[in-house]
């Protein structure tokens, strides 16, 4: 079967009646477990999939469910960020960028109309890209080395430094602490505990949603109880939604976010969080002519949307061709195809054609689910900003400490996310930004234990980095992305008439 | 010794004496020392979920995630506040007896709870990729034999863990300085293997259950299971180490442990109520299909293993240099 | 202004010494064997390094701050708030200490005393119905079983 018909064939798996309610009840329901803070797609997967086993779902019925609270928990967790600057999740931090600004301007439901938007192109353009590709493109995601993941994560930080509003050393400082608290817990490379202080707590790391929380949920709450400035939304726009234009003018950025999400999502090791900022810092490069982004600029909030729904979409390509979770929410699925005795890999499209082909299908289908759950009613939940502060922001802190206790039942990863938060809070006073901190923190691992086991292979020969072809290519970019700041005044006029022109 | 002794007569007492049933947990507990989708989640989960739905336990079980080196925050905070509580269990494997050796679980060792019982096991596996110049172990280890280096090891665990352990055995076997393999260290399974696959390393010391997709499609060969006998299935025409003429053994045993004070009557409950399950044939099947093995060990004998394993790995560790508990 | 330039101060002089800390932690690592040749030191000591240069280039020229003039009481009672809630979370319940929780950030948040603590009790109690009864993740329950 070619990949049309088998398509076809996965649509009539999918179609009927109680596949189609399963996947509206999956979005609805993981939009729901997606807005509580702290409990994101992995949570909802693993708290629903005993469900679908104690309900006898046939499997491809189960997977429908599930991927249906995948794309819902996605974007549950956006209405937090976009309307109250609270990421719940390290994927969205960047959504808060650009989804505030507007939210403040009034533009809540228009947000979150282009987010789910957003999401709804970047997962749709991937599901295509994978029903026709999967195969092939998981073999050059696997072939992707350690110097071309050096290379990357370096272009990736090159990027990062970009980002801050303020001073370079103020930039460099927080990617500095990001990069060091990645360091706590055991070493691979040695087996030797670092920076942990004898705590066993620490032995593990800081957990990704512990930070997020602490450094935007908690801090956000203090800063906005300081009353710098009011966290009330006065002006709800209720007139103002998206209009046609604002959404074709976003198009490029989210063809752009696709790409960079695909490819940093089918990678094993690279998940939302790098392909959203990566999106993110790449389209302001591309596209902040009059210095608009990270003040409401609707492409600021279309590019890591799409790259992270793109990127989400895009780490099935090595579980569904090779039988690889390429991240820790793909694993929980393998681990649900496990329970039905499926063994992903290289013949379940063969073998179980069903499986395979419903699954892809039931893709296409939570994409559109959550478009059409979620479009109607987003007017409704920019309303949650007529909630009053002294219940809404108690309950955001409330609702996030609940969150963090339930996944982790310590109280020492409570009393981490207040100190976190706190320290967040005093930071932000002294204008070190949070977000390139976030990012240091999720590529250091990345960063770190590819240079290693690059000069492992080569025995210490630092010229193992350059090796490659694409390792270059990301160098140069890197180079680039680093000098054209330097340079670009010498040549200022020249460039800014060239793009002014272009412009238009 | 007393307790050893106290665990073997009600282990023996078990099958259906009725003073084990005497007592009933009211509210029971399964702790999986790992977040939500980590493997400990899934054993507590599931297993909670079939003691309830074949009649075992009657109360409804539930689980509670108490992430944190691999197990360690759950046996502290055991030993901290909950040293006599008779509701609980908490989901073990091979990886946490590795830590425990290495004191990793800070001042408490293996003797500081009651293993409770097994509920099944996975196997490590050798496994490399379908075109390598390797097709026996021996192939491997001669290779290792002429250069350590020159072959490139990579799998989900760190320098120490159990991924680590597995071919620095077969390397202590041959006779080689398990210090001088040039291992890699990867986020997790899945990522070692895409390595595989992708050429970047040229072996994977990883788990039966998962390279079982890749062994099917013929991605992959196994070199050796690090099993006492031949694996069924897939693995039927894989030998074991054993069998190529180098004993080692790798089982990853998943099952419970309990806290240290409880009573014997509480532990006699426990224990039965895992024998009750193993050999339930619905639960075979559930067991089959989320890629464990059979790995029958209850009460006294599991409790005895538990600890013979754990001192094992603390000799291993000082052999080769890894930092050991004073025991 | 003076006060404006302090705070770069203290944060420079904090970076520095972090990033110190951590050449000095990371060197003093007793490392019984790497499987790599860099090794577990390097990559904290060139991070450490990094950050006490960045540290010492904010201490050495500092900016001016614009402190907003902010209710400080404020923070402190959220902040206080969030300190002592997990500490009173396991031996009160869930729904106490969250209870009190809200109605501290409630009250600092400027909320009226009464619809404070109704709507501090309801949403606690909001919360344990969704996270522990609907999504079955357990939450400590207190003495009062709750």
């Amino acid at each position: 079967m070619d990949a049309a018909s088998s398509l076809a064939f996965g649509f009539s798996v999918a179609f009927t009646p109680f596949n189609l309610s399963l996947a509206l009840a999956g979005a609805a329901l993981g939009t729901a477990i997606g807005a509580l803070p702290g409990i994101g797609p992995i949570n909802a997967i693993v708290l629903l999939l005993p469900l679908c086993f104690s309900l006898k779902l046939p499997p491809e019925s189960a997977l429908i469910l599930l991927a249906g609270i995948y794309y819902g928990s996605g974007y549950g967790g956006r209405i937090s960020s976009i309307l109250l600057n609270i990421p719940g999740d390290p994927g969205l931090v960047m959504t808060t960028l650009d989804g505030y600004p507007l939210a403040r301007q009034g533009r809540g439901a228009a947000a979150l109309a282009l987010s789910g938007i957003g999401s709804f192109v970047g997962g749709t353009l991937t599901v295509l890209l994978l029903t026709f590709l999967a195969v092939p493109i998981a073999r050059l995601a696997v072939a992707f080395g350690p110097a071309e993941y050096v290379s990357l994560m370096v272009l990736a930080f090159a990027l990062l430094s970009t980002m801050g509003q303020g001073r370079t050393a103020k930039t460099w400082a927080a990617i500095c602490l990001g990069l060091l608290g990645a360091m706590i817990g055991i070493d691979g490379g040695s087996g030797v505990e670092r920076f942990t202080f004898g705590s066993l707590e620490m032995l593990g790391g800081i957990d990704f949603t512990t930070l997020t929380i602490g450094l935007f949920a908690v801090s956000e709450i203090l800063v906005v109880a300081e009353g710098m400035r009011s966290g009330a939304v006065t002006n709800l726009g209720s007139g103002e939604r998206l209009k046609l234009s604002e959404l074709v003018s976003c198009l490029p950025a989210m063809f752009r976010a696709t790409g960079i999400g695909f490819f940093l999502g089918v990678l094993p090791g690279t998940g939302a969080a790098v392909a959203s900022a990566l999106a993110y810092t790449a389209e302001k490069r591309v596209s902040n002519r009059n210095n608009t982004f990270g003040k409401g600029d609707m492409r600021g909030l279309a590019a890591p949307e799409t790259a992270d729904n793109a990127a989400q979409t895009a780490s099935m390509v090595p579980m569904l061709a090779l039988g690889i979770p390429g991240s820790g929410t793909t694993a929980v699925m393998l681990g649900a195809l496990l329970m039905y005795s499926i063994t992903p890999g290289p013949l379940l499209f063969t073998q179980r054609p069903e499986i395979a082909w419903g699954l892809i299908a039931s893709m296409y289908i939570g994409n559109v689910m959550l478009l059409v759950l979620n479009l109607p009613l987003v007017g409704l939940f920019a309303r949650l900003l007529l909630v009053p502060n002294w219940i809404l922001f108690p309950g955001v802190l409330g609702l996030s400490f609940a969150g963090v206790y339930a996944a982790t039942n310590s109280m020492f990863e409570l009393l981490l996310t207040t100190g976190i938060g706190i320290a967040a809070y005093a930071m932000r006073k002294m204008g070190i930004p949070l977000i390139p901190m976030l990012i240091a923190f999720v590529l250091a691992r990345l960063l770190e234990d590819n240079i290693r086991r690059a000069l492992s292979i080569s025995d210490g020969d630092l010229m193992a980095l350059f090796s490659s072809p694409v390792a270059i290519l990301f160098w140069l970019l890197a180079a680039l992305t680093l000098l054209v700041p330097v340079l670009a005044p010498r040549f200022g006029r020249r460039i800014r008439a060239v793009s002014d022109s272009e412009g238009g | 010794m007393i307790r050893l002794l106290l665990a073997v007569t009600a282990g023996l007492a078990l099958g259906g004496v009725a003073s084990a049933q005497n007592f009933e947990p009211a509210n029971p507990e399964c702790i999986a020392p790992a977040a939500p989708g980590g493997g400990f989640d899934l054993t507590c989960r599931i297993t909670s979920q079939q003691l309830n739905e074949l009649g075992i336990v009657k109360p409804t079980i539930r689980t509670t995630n108490m992430p944190g080196g691999i197990g360690a925050v759950a046996y502290n905070n055991i030993q901290a506040r909950r040293v006599d509580d008779p509701n609980v269990i908490i989901a073990v494997s091979t990886g946490s007896w590795v830590n425990l050796a290495q004191g990793k679980f800070g001042r408490f060792n293996e003797n500081d709870v009651r293993w409770l019982g097994a509920i099944g096991a996975d196997y490590g596996v050798l496994a490399v990729r379908k075109d390598s110049p390797y097709k026996t172990l021996q192939d491997f280890v001669d290779a290792l034999k002429k250069d350590p280096g020159s072959v490139t090891i990579g799998a989900g665990g760190t320098v120490g863990s159990q991924d680590w352990m597995k071919p620095a055995l077969v390397a202590k076997a041959a006779g080689v300085d398990p210090r001088k393999m040039r291992y890699l260290s990867y986020e997790g399974g899945g990522e070692a293997l895409a390595a595989l696959l992708g050429g970047t390393i040229q072996a994977v010391p990883g788990d039966a259950s998962e390279v079982q997709g890749q062994l099917e499609a013929g991605e992959i060969r196994v070199l050796a299971t690090f099993s006492e006998d031949r694996l069924p299935g897939v693995f039927a025409n894989v030998p074991t180490a054993k069998e190529q003429g180098y004993d080692v053994q790798w089982p990853i045993v998943r099952g419970f442990y309990a806290p240290p004070k409880i009573t014997d009557e509480q532990y006699a409950y426990w224990v039965d109520a895992l024998k009750k399950l193993n050999a339930d044939p619905k639960w075979q099947k559930v067991r089959t299909d989320q890629g464990l093995f059979e790995y029958d060990m209850v009460g006294a004998d599991f409790d005895a293993f538990a600890k013979q394993r754990t001192d094992a790995f603390r000799k291993l560790a000082a052999e080769v240099g890894l930092k050991t508990t004073g025991n | 202004m003076k006060a404006g330039l302090l705070g770069d101060r203290i944060t420079g002089s904090l970076f520095l010494l972090i990033g110190i800390g951590a050449i000095w932690h990371a060197w003093s690592l007793d490392v019984p064997f790497a499987a790599d040749p860099v090794g577990p030191k390097a990559f904290p000591m060139v991070v450490g390094a990094l950050l006490a240069i960045a540290g010492a280039s904010i201490l050495l020229r500092p900016d001016e701050i614009a402190w907003e003039v902010g209710d400080y009481g404020r923070v402190a009672v959220v902040a206080g708030a969030s300190f002592f809630y997990p500490l009173a979370l396991e031996f009160i319940g869930f729904v106490l200490a969250t209870a009190l929780l809200c109605f501290a950030c409630g009250k600092a948040f400027r909320g009226p005393t009464i619809g404070t603590a109704i709507a501090s009790v309801a949403l606690s109690v909001t919360f344990l119905l969704l996270i522990d009864v609907m999504l079955g993740l357990p939450l400590p329950r207190g003495p009062l079983g709750i």
